[in-house]
């Protein structure tokens, strides 16, 4: 069921806050209506796979309590086995179904074989629960999460708000919201503060991620059958990125929304990442619950060991960098592009970030050293002025733009003809003029404008503590035009208006949400 | 080792890690105090501080460090 149709707005939701308020306060029953409805919010989807859900979670409780159980007895060894296991099991079952065809078609292709295993279907939301579990088996051997109930778990890592595409949360988030005697009463005041953040989330959705694709989709589905010029090109890599962050975003608002509707408060995914002022900046704001799960279970663990070498060799300068920076963020960017799909658009995906972040960390290191020496000989210091920061940010977002070709294209090949396009080398056609009518400059300028300008969902609901972990980023990339949410006539017209909209444009079609596909 | 020569000489390997002379580093200092303190540079310090005190720390130790003040308390454990 998507959150961007009638059957879910005006169907399961309300019956769901229904359900719940009926049995409120009633402890496991509570709790076990809202894993009930999750599940049965999943196999509305395809029922075939529910049998899967049910299993990583069942499995994964099991291995956490073992887990555990070591650890109290202190048994090292034993903990960090049933960890890899867990973990290996968890790993295999997204090869098996995310990874296998694509890994066999590259062997038939390098051996020259011909092995069929026919087509497996990608579970919905496996990549996103898979994650969830390992971080929680992690967590239990790293002593940061203390295992709880069967039914507090089950619940947790059910959720429904969360359960599709994330946002990917840590068992210790969410577990004391569970346990907290508040918890299942339906409030009005979340049930509206979720309504307004779900409103604002359908809209970016419908309105524009929706109408963005249309002039997107053309123009990557049709790469082979014309010549993509240079308008066609940036045309095609600006409405994509707009359209991949309004709809991630809004599906992560939705998320948020509806966490919140039920009293749970979910992090945040999204901080205004189009606006980063470089692309190490951007990685700490784009998918923040993915990017946080890489830096914890995968650079560090492997930057830790790679740095310490470099220390010990007394390793300087590049051979330095390329050991203790070079290595860890290239092995992490490739895992990070090859978890949004199998293939190799996603693999050079996250080979050409993890060469942006490089960059990054090495012009930073320069301006580092160019303000020491101006220190020294007694120079003043000055900050990066209102215009240099607008160019750092918009390098930035043609740097994005320019990479998420590779993760729209159906190929490599598909990929390299845009970016043909774009760097001039087909010149400008009559075709490529022709993409550029009124209603893609409209609706990219309004995105644009609205990334640039205006508050993001958490800024504009910043009176009500709008999510998980908004303390840690309410200072950060404060808007130009600053806006707050009220609850007065101006805020309810607001709130209703995007809701409205949204609703309305979801009669244009329902369109999947980019992010159910990985 | 009491908290303030821990801290001396953390002051020391932070102005050096984040390569800002004049920092001044307190126990309820946090990786926010810091612009430079990022995941990136927060293992170049991890490891600078492990040679300085000759102690190894896990990643589960890492991850839990919220601030300069626990990062102390466990250099204490770690070296009496």
């Amino acid at each position: 069921m998507l959150f961007n149709s009638f059957v879910f707005i005006f169907g399961f939701l309300p019956i769901a806050l229904f359900l719940v308020w009926a049995v409120a306060g009633r402890g496991a029953l509570t709790k076990w209506t809202l894993t009930a409805l999750s599940l049965f919010f999943y196999a509305w989807w395809n029922p075939k796979y529910l049998p899967l859900l049910a299993f990583s979670i069942c499995f994964n409780y099991w291995v956490g309590t073992q887990i555990e159980r070591c650890c109290e007895n202190g048994q090292r060894r034993s903990s960090n086995m049933w960890t890899a296991f867990g973990v290996s099991v968890d790993l295999a079952m997204l090869g098996y179904f995310k990874y296998a065809n694509f890994a066999l078609d590259n062997a038939n292709l390098l051996l020259g074989t011909n092995y069929e295993i026919g087509r497996i279907a990608l579970p919905l939301a496996i990549s996103f629960y898979t994650f969830q579990k390992i971080a929680y088996l992690i967590d239990i051997r790293r002593g940061e999460a203390r295992k709880t109930g069967f039914t507090d778990f089950a619940l947790f890592a059910a959720f429904f708000p969360q359960l599709i595409a994330g946002p990917i949360v840590h068992y210790s988030e969410i577990i004391p919201q569970l346990k907290s005697r508040a918890f299942g009463f339906i409030r009005s005041k979340n049930l509206m503060i979720g309504l307004v953040i779900f409103s604002i989330g359908l809209f970016k959705k419908t309105v524009l991620a929706d109408t963005l694709s249309a002039y997107a989709n053309p123009l990557f589905n049709e790469v082979s059958g014309r010549e993509i010029d240079f308008v066609g090109g940036w045309v095609a890599a600006v409405t994509f990125t707009l359209q991949l962050y309004f709809d991630f975003s809004g599906y992560s608002d939705m998320a948020i929304g509806l966490g919140r509707m039920f009293g749970v408060k979910l992090p945040l995914n999204f901080h205004s990442p189009l606006r980063a002022t470089g692309i190490i900046d951007y990685w700490r704001r784009w998918h923040m619950t993915l990017q946080r799960f890489i830096v914890s279970y995968i650079f560090q663990p492997l930057s830790l060991p790679l740095n310490r070498y470099a220390a010990e060799k007394r390793l300087t300068g590049w051979s330095q960098f390329a050991v203790g920076i070079g290595i860890p963020t290239f092995i992490t960017f490739v895992a990070v592009g090859i978890w949004h799909g199998a293939g190799w658009t996603f693999v050079l995906f996250g080979v050409l970030h993890a060469g942006y972040i490089c960059i990054n960390e090495v012009w930073r290191e320069n301006q580092k050293h160019r303000r020491r020496r101006r220190k020294k000989q007694g120079l003043p210091i000055r900050e990066a002025s209102a215009l240099q920061i607008a160019g750092y940010q918009a390098v930035t977002l043609c740097a994005i733009a320019f990479g998420n070709v590779l993760f729209r294209a159906a190929s490599v090949s598909d990929a390299m003809e845009i970016w043909h396009g774009m760097a001039g080398l087909s010149g400008i056609t009559a075709a490529g003029w022709s993409t550029l009518g009124l209603g893609v400059l409209a609706y990219s300028a309004i995105g644009i404008l609205i990334v640039a300008l205006f508050p993001n969902t958490q800024q504009l609901m910043r009176n009500y503590d709008p999510a998980y972990n908004w303390d840690e980023w309410k200072g950060v990339s404060p808007p130009r035009i600053s806006l707050v949410w009220r609850p007065d006539i101006k805020g309810l017209i607001f709130g209703a208006l995007a809701l409205l909209l949204g609703i309305l444009f979801i009669q244009r079609g329902q369109a999947i949400f980019l992010y159910f596909n990985f | 080792m009491n908290d303030e020569a821990i801290l001396e000489r953390l002051q020391e390997i932070m102005a050096d890690v984040f390569d800002e002379d004049d920092l001044v580093v307190t126990r309820d200092t946090t990786a926010e105090d810091v612009e430079e303190w990022d995941s990136l540079s927060h293992i170049r310090l991890m490891v600078a501080i492990e040679r300085e005190f000759n102690v190894k720390f896990t990643n589960a130790e890492i991850e839990s460090l919220e601030s300069v003040g626990d990062l102390v308390d466990k250099l204490k454990a770690k070296t009496s």
